[in-house]
């Protein structure tokens, strides 16, 4: 009776226009996770089924998430896992549009999930063929040992797949180059560093010639003044 | 008039005065112009290389030449001429990486030959003089899937290509060794030889082993006679009734056609020597362990059979035909450098004191030596060519500092006791003082005077563990070896390369204990893992080999130390199970089980899991899994997995940007990367790179690099990653860089923890060009990381280059207007100036690795190239800004500082005096 089934769609615009420079990914896809969740604050987990989320399109990121509400059984029990300082395991089972099934295990400390009342972020990295090779829980936290507010799960789902690598920059680099080059055959190159700066490696040593010429010829001077007398 | 002259010769005079001046500005001026490389006369000041050949697989004596030597070819690839006296390498010629030597001939008539490798096997000939190629022509093979089968054979001049075809023949292909002109092919008939047939080569035979019961046979098949009949023998002629099968063939080294047959399960041998055209089986026992060898003397041949027992070698020489004993060329030896040794070659010329046999010996740990009659003349230590695992550290206090430490290091701090400690060390002192005046004392001190501890810690002990199961204690300053010990059966991890595993469970500082080392390595046989633990300063064993019982697939040295400053190993087994070692480290382990993770990476099934030891109690350690992912071996294969050095310290927090903000490093200590190569089609020729939070699980990023292909080499480090690979469309080598900022504001300013942060850093990247081919690299490393970073790149020219990271810096703006402090503007190829090259004209081959270790001084960080050649130096990447130069004037500066004292004392002195005056007037 306690059941509330809830679909919560969230439709996750990942916003990489401006941080990916280059999409690696070549294929799209879409994706079934099945949830499972263990409570028990024990080395061996017990895994409780929590829903499911479908990744309809790889690349747009576009996600649903069905999942149940928590009983109050299992809200004690993550209390007395948080207590214990246990961690929340999860446990996906990944489908693909290519038919491989992957398993997947994460873990988030107990009280992240009751500091943040059961918001939390399942994070799905795919390989460069669209695989997934990762899938994460996370929480924001903070860690708080408090009854959440509610028995809802509020999941985020983000997709993320691998940046292209960078390459040097050789083109931009001979343009520079070609650009300096015209400039100076057309003599626009305006030097406008002050006297100072273009010719002090004229400037210095002359200064210092002058300097010890003068301090280091007693004899001139001597002769000078004997002159005088 | 007089006045002018005079003043004409004053300015020439003048003139010659400035110039010489101005000789002295331009040297001062060039004295300042300071760069990175060495003086002449510093060279060999603070490096030292060693050169070595590797396991040895040919080797023969060149007797013909003017200069004798000895002739080797090694498995590293390498072909090397030792001068015969001292063991010195003449000449070596490193060939291509990954190549085999089958073959190697034509000593004895002054021409060396030798073939290599396999699809098309490469002929060369040298000069034996010094090691020149002369000439170098390839064979195509014809039966490519064949080519394990078959065997050269180099005889005057003519190389000949042996193929056994089965059910038909032998084909025997001539060629001249000298231009590679083919001469004939013939084929000699074999009808018996068949897959299973085991055939070897005693030429000019093959002989081959037909059956396995009694009834079995071995054949001779003439190979350069077309007519002759295969002659076979019964294995009942040669071993009489009784023996018991499988019987194994073998061919006897040395230049005459005889075999060797095993027999009883390789408990005892018989041997068939072809004597004019007739096989002899000879009736006479030998050993199942022993190793033979014939050599001739004034057309004699003489059988050596060498056996070793309880470290005793014993090299028997008998007559081949008549088996008499033959006392004087027997030797019996008993020495510490030479372990279960097989002679590669023999020689036995008659001079006018009688025959004296020099035998090159090859021991089971890859050390060669040369016997000369019963004297060890010389050792090379070659398991040096293959180094797995290497740690530099501190050596002890003397015994002075060592008797203070004592002293103050008591955990009871009673007045009375500590009184009568003072006394009774002082009385000792004055005893110790008396004793070396009067020069009588003795030296009570079990360890060498030279090897303690020097002011600045640059004096260090460098532990290399080999391949070959030997261990190793090089004294850095001059690279002499202090000590060497041999494990046998043991085997690096053969899920992991075959690296064996080498922690510093306790350093030199913690006097009275002695410092400890740990080698993790697999048993031989069982493949179970073992522990050995020993002294790094000694050599000396502590708990001794302690096999486990278990297989190790994980590891790691606690940070924690007990009671007694030993750090322990936890380990986990192939069940996922968690041990430590040593057991009284499990306290520590326990109490440490709410915060200590271990992760796992297999390479075949592509899955990384990480494990908790939250539910760990003082008993017993229990790992429980908290992640688990997965790189599917289908799109896969993990190469690499590096964590950054557990020992690096990083000093500053953030960068100062050019509007004087900070932009905060994210230093995550428990961030690894993951590196894996694509596979199959659609993905080949790709290269992933994922940085992955082992503590919590959660990926922090990962890239894709299309078109390029390994051997991709990293280094990770603080905030960034470096990383070199060949990029297929560049046909170019490229560095990238990525660096990690958590942006301007600081998420933990006290301690990181992988569990609170969530948020994703910003990743800095960058690509350059790399003029050449990267064959390892690593990052310098100081005590306190205030020093900037270089990187230490081996190339594939045997130059080492020291980078700094300034170069490689991802931030380096491409556009000049937006300048930052100290980045060099963008530029697409990195240049590798001549006077970074830290090992001058010093080539080193094949480098294996790099070990780099803090010395006492920030400045300066220790370097240990290891591979076919050893290469010790130290660098100091930020200038030596710690050390007062060696030409230090000490004595101007007191003079300088005592005058300024002084002066400003009668100065203070007569001002006083002076306001006093004006003060009366």
């Amino acid at each position: 009776m306690y059941l509330f089934y809830v679909i919560v769609g969230v439709l996750f615009c990942v916003s990489y226009a401006d941080f990916v420079r280059e999409s690696e990914l070549d294929y799209d896809g879409w994706l079934q996770l099945r949830l499972w969740q263990a409570f028990n604050d024990d080395p061996m987990p017990v895994f409780t089924e929590r829903g499911n989320i479908t990744v309809s399109s790889v690349r747009s990121g576009a996600s649903v998430v069905g999942q149940n509400g928590l009983l109050p059984a299992q809200i004690s029990a993550l209390k007395n896992l948080a207590e214990h300082d246990g961690k929340y395991r999860l446990k996906v089972l990944a489908r693909t549009s290519s038919g491989s099934e992957i398993t997947f295990l994460s873990s988030v400390p107990a009280c992240y999930l009751l500091g943040s009342d059961l918001e939390d972020i399942i994070t799905i990295w795919l390989d460069s063929a669209a695989e997934p090779i990762a899938v994460s829980i996370s929480s924001l936290g903070p860690c708080i040992l408090d009854n959440p507010f509610t028995n809802m799960w509020t999941t985020n789902v983000v997709v993320r797949y691998p940046d292209g690598g960078p390459i040097p920059d050789t083109a931009m680099y001979i343009q520079k180059l070609e650009r300096e080059r015209e400039a100076r055959e057309r003599g626009e190159t305006k030097d406008n560093r002050s006297f100072l700066a273009k010719y002090w490696m004229y400037i210095v040593p002359a200064l210092i010639f002058l300097l010890l010429s003068s301090a280091t010829n007693p004899e001139a001077a001597a002769g000078g003044s004997a002159q005088r007398q | 008039m007089a006045p002018f002259a005079w003043t004409i010769r004053g300015n020439v005079n003048r003139f010659f005065v400035d110039a010489q001046i101005l000789q002295y500005l331009i040297v001062l001026a060039g004295l300042f112009n300071l760069s990175l490389c060495l003086y002449e006369d510093q060279v060999g000041k603070f490096d030292w290389r060693q050169n070595y050949v590797g396991k040895i697989t040919f080797a023969s004596f060149d007797t013909v030449s003017t200069a004798k030597k000895i002739i080797v070819a090694t498995e590293e690839n390498v072909i090397a001429a030792f001068n015969l006296k001292s063991g010195q390498i003449i000449w070596r010629r490193v060939l291509e990486k990954g190549g085999h030597i089958r073959t190697l001939g034509g000593v004895a008539d002054g021409d060396l030959i030798s073939v290599s490798g396999g699809v098309p096997a490469i002929v060369r000939a040298w000069d034996l003089a010094t090691g020149h190629i002369l000439n170098e022509w390839p064979i195509a093979e014809q039966n490519t899937d064949r080519i394990k089968d078959v065997k050269w054979h180099i005889k005057d001049g003519t190389l000949h290509h042996i193929l056994p075809i089965y059910n038909s023949g032998v084909e025997v292909t001539s060629y001249d060794s000298k231009t590679g002109e083919k001469l004939k092919t013939r084929r000699v008939s074999a009808p018996f030889i068949s897959q299973e047939t085991e055939c070897v080569l005693a030429a000019p035979y093959l002989a081959c082993l037909k059956g396995d019961s009694s009834l079995a046979l071995v054949l001779l098949v003439h190979l350069f006679d077309t007519n002759a009949q295969p002659q076979s023998v019964t294995i009942n002629t040669i071993f009489g009734a009784g023996a018991q099968g499988p019987y194994k063939l073998e061919s006897v080294l040395g230049e005459e056609p005889v075999i060797s047959i095993n027999a009883d399960n390789d408990q005892r041998k018989r041997i068939l020597a072809v004597i004019g055209e007739l096989p002899i089986p000879i009736q006479r026992d030998i050993a199942g362990d022993a190793t033979l060898y014939v050599v001739s003397i004034d057309n004699e041949k003489v059988l050596l059979e060498t056996t070793y027992k309880n470290g005793k070698i014993e090299i028997a020489a008998t007559d081949l035909s008549s088996s008499a004993p033959l006392p004087d060329l027997s030797v019996t030896l008993t020495h510490t450098s030479l372990q279960s040794p097989t002679i590669m070659a023999s020689v036995c010329p008659r001079q006018t004191k009688g025959i004296t046999c020099r035998h090159l010996l090859s021991s089971q740990d890859h050390s060669i030596s040369l016997l000369q009659h019963n004297k060890l003349v010389w050792t090379r230590e070659e398991a040096l060519a293959s180094i797995v695992a290497v740690e530099i550290i501190e050596l002890p206090m003397s015994d002075r500092d060592q008797a203070i430490e004592t002293e103050f290091d008591q955990k009871e701090r009673d007045v009375l006791s500590m009184f009568l400690r003072r006394i009774t060390s002082q009385i000792n002192q004055a005893k110790a003082f008396f004793q070396t005046i009067l020069d009588l004392g003795p030296q009570q001190s079990n360890q060498r005077i030279d090897l303690v501890r020097d002011k600045f810690g640059l004096h260090k002990m460098i532990i290399a563990v080999t391949s070959a199961g030997k261990l190793y204690g090089i004294e850095t300053r001059k690279g002499e070896i202090i000590w060497q010990l041999r494990l046998p059966n043991i085997r690096g991890f053969t899920k992991l390369s075959n690296t064996m595993i080498l922690y510093v469970q306790r350093g030199s500082r913690h006097f009275p204990h002695p410092p400890q080392c740990a080698l993790l390595a697999e048993d031989k046989e069982t493949g179970e893992g073992v522990v050995y633990t020993f002294n790094p300063i000694t050599g000396q064993p502590l708990d001794g080999l302690v096999k486990l019982g278990y297989k190790i697939k994980q590891s790691m040295l606690l940070h924690v130390t007990t009671d007694d400053f030993l750090r322990g190993i936890l380990i986990l087994d192939a069940r996922n199970k968690v041990h430590v070692y040593p057991d009284s480290a499990i306290a520590v382990a326990a109490s440490l089980g709410k915060s200590t993770y271990l992760f796992t990476a297999d390479q075949t099934t592509g899955i990384l899991s990480g494990f908790s030891l939250s539910y760990s109690t003082t008993q017993e350690l229990i790992a429980h899994k908290v992640w688990e992912l997965l790189l599917s071996p289908r799109n896969q294969k993990i190469t690499q997995v590096v964590a950054k050095n557990p020992i690096e310290r990083v000093h500053s927090q953030g960068r100062v940007l050019s509007d004087r903000s900070v932009l905060y490093k994210y230093i995550n200590p428990n961030l690894v990367a993951v590196v894996t190569e694509g596979i199959g089609h659609a993905h080949k020729n790709t290269l992933n790179l994922y940085l992955l939070d082992v503590v919590s699980g959660a990926m922090i990023f990962s890239i894709t690099h299309k078109r390029v292909r390994g051997p991709i080499h990293i280094v990770h480090s603080e905030n960034w990653l470096v990383y070199g690979y060949f990029n297929e469309k560049g046909r170019r080598t490229e560095i990238a860089t990525l660096e990690l900022y958590e942006g301007k504001i600081q998420s933990n300013t006290t301690v990181f923890s992988s569990l609170a942060t969530t948020k994703l850093p910003i990743v800095e990247r960058q690509a350059f060009i790399f003029p050449a081919s990267i064959e390892y690299m690593q990052e310098t490393i100081t005590e306190k990381g205030i020093t900037s970073k270089h990187i230490i790149v081996a190339l594939a020219n045997g130059g080492i280059l020291e980078l700094p990271w300034m170069m490689v810096d991802p931030r380096r703006p491409t556009n000049p207007e937006m300048r930052e402090e100290g980045v060099i503007p963008y530029m697409p190829e990195i240049p590798i100036h001549m006077d970074a090259i830290i090992n001058y004209n010093q080539s080193v081959s094949r480098v294996m690795g790099i070990h780099t270790s803090p010395s006492g001084l920030e400045s300066t960080c220790l370097v240990f190239v290891h591979g076919l050649d050893l290469f010790y130096t130290r660098v100091a990447p930020s200038k030596t800004f710690d050390v007062l130069k060696e030409d230090f004037d000490y004595y101007l500066i007191v003079i300088v500082l005592a005058a300024l004292l002084i002066s400003s004392y009668i100065t203070k002195k007569l001002a006083s005096q002076k306001a006093q005056k004006q003060a009366w007037k």
